[in-house]
């Protein structure tokens, strides 16, 4: 009868190999997003040249309050704050001076955070 | 990276006065970076929808035998990492969508790292440390650029990530297996510093799991 030797250091690879694999797959199915309807954000012209616009659509009537913000090497470039009551378009023209390249949109709702990626050329 | 030769140089330095034994190795491996995502709000916006495609390592290791079971290991590597978006929603000036921009963000690190290794037998040994990751380049490179022009310009085929951190930090948890002259290490990296930072409302954490086999060009 063939006789299966479990040495302490085979038993700490197999349980190091397993804690590596199931690291692997738990993280990868992990979802880090869920939608929200009661805005709708639109941001045009993307790709842009010097300036966009940020579309908010809204499907209530009362006054929302959010913040635009804007990132540039790990660092906000712009932020403003603002409150509508209606569909509004809200010009951005921050670019202007700035480089060519991919940057962070974020617009700040009270219980909901959008990030757009913007591309100047 | 001169700053980066002299603190390898450093090390070298300090730790060859007091070690007996060392070996350097030469490696080359993969990587597949892990996104996550710290709030306090519910996230909405296709930036999010990334997801990480293999990448590539390649460096040097450099072990010190300290007591009987113990090493610490030095590490420096060149890192190539692939994310895929979610396609971009091209729109024009009229808020007409254009259709949708297909892309990969290819970011390349310099990296540094420490690590301390508990060998359990000759061929085996665990480790934890700390990893610096400092970031070269960031590029998007789009797949289908050419389909696109915005008020007569031509889209460019890749362009600049100008939101990633230019330094993070992660504590690698890991084992290795050595087998004569090569080793193999795997490792999983925690972030423990955002790869973008907005503000304190958006982070966003890059862990990366890494295989890497390497080769002992010297030992003493």
């Amino acid at each position: 009868m063939t006789r299966i030797n479990f040495s302490v250091s085979n038993l700490m690879t197999i349980a190091a190999l397993f804690l590596f694999a199931s690291t692997l797959l738990f993280s990868c199915g992990k979802p880090d997003i869920s939608v929200n309807e009661k805005y709708h954000v639109a941001v045009y012209p993307n790709p842009c040249i010097d300036a966009f616009t940020v579309g908010i659509g809204m499907f209530s009537s009362s006054t929302t309050i959010f913040t635009i913000s804007l990132t540039k090497d790990g660092k906000e470039i712009y932020k403003e704050d603002f409150s509508i009551s209606s569909t509004t378009g809200i010009p951005i023209d921050v670019l202007i001076n700035e480089p060519e390249g991919a940057y962070l949109l974020k617009i700040e709702f009270e219980d909901e955070i959008e990030i757009i990626k913007i591309i100047k050329i | 990276m001169k700053k980066i030769t002299l603190l390898i140089f450093f090390i070298l330095t300090v730790t060859s006065g007091f070690s007996q034994k060392y070996k350097l190795g030469l490696e080359v491996g993969s990587n597949y970076p892990i996104l996550w995502t710290k709030s306090d709000k519910t996230l909405n916006g296709n930036f999010l929808e990334t997801s990480g495609r293999p990448g590539f390592n390649m460096g040097l290791e450099l072990k010190y035998s300290i007591f009987d079971q113990s090493e610490i290991a030095f590490l420096t590597q060149y890192q190539g990492m692939l994310i895929k978006n979610e396609p971009l929603l091209a729109a024009d000036n009229a808020g007409n969508i254009m259709g949708y921009l297909e892309s990969y963000d290819i970011n390349s690190y310099a990296n540094v790292g420490v690590h301390y290794c508990y060998t359990y037998n000759k061929k085996h040994s665990i480790f934890a440390g700390a990893k610096l990751f400092f970031l070269l380049m960031s590029k998007t490179f789009f797949l289908n650029a050419d389909d696109f022009r915005v008020a007569g310009k031509k889209m460019p085929t890749t362009i600049s990530n100008r939101y990633y951190k230019r330094v993070y930090l992660s504590v690698p948890l890991g084992f290795n297996f050595t087998i004569n002259k090569f080793y193999i290490r795997a490792q999983y990296n925690f972030a423990i510093t955002p790869a973008i930072k907005i503000d304190n409302s958006f982070k966003r954490f890059d862990n990366t799991i890494e295989l890497n086999i390497g080769l002992n060009i010297l030992s003493k």
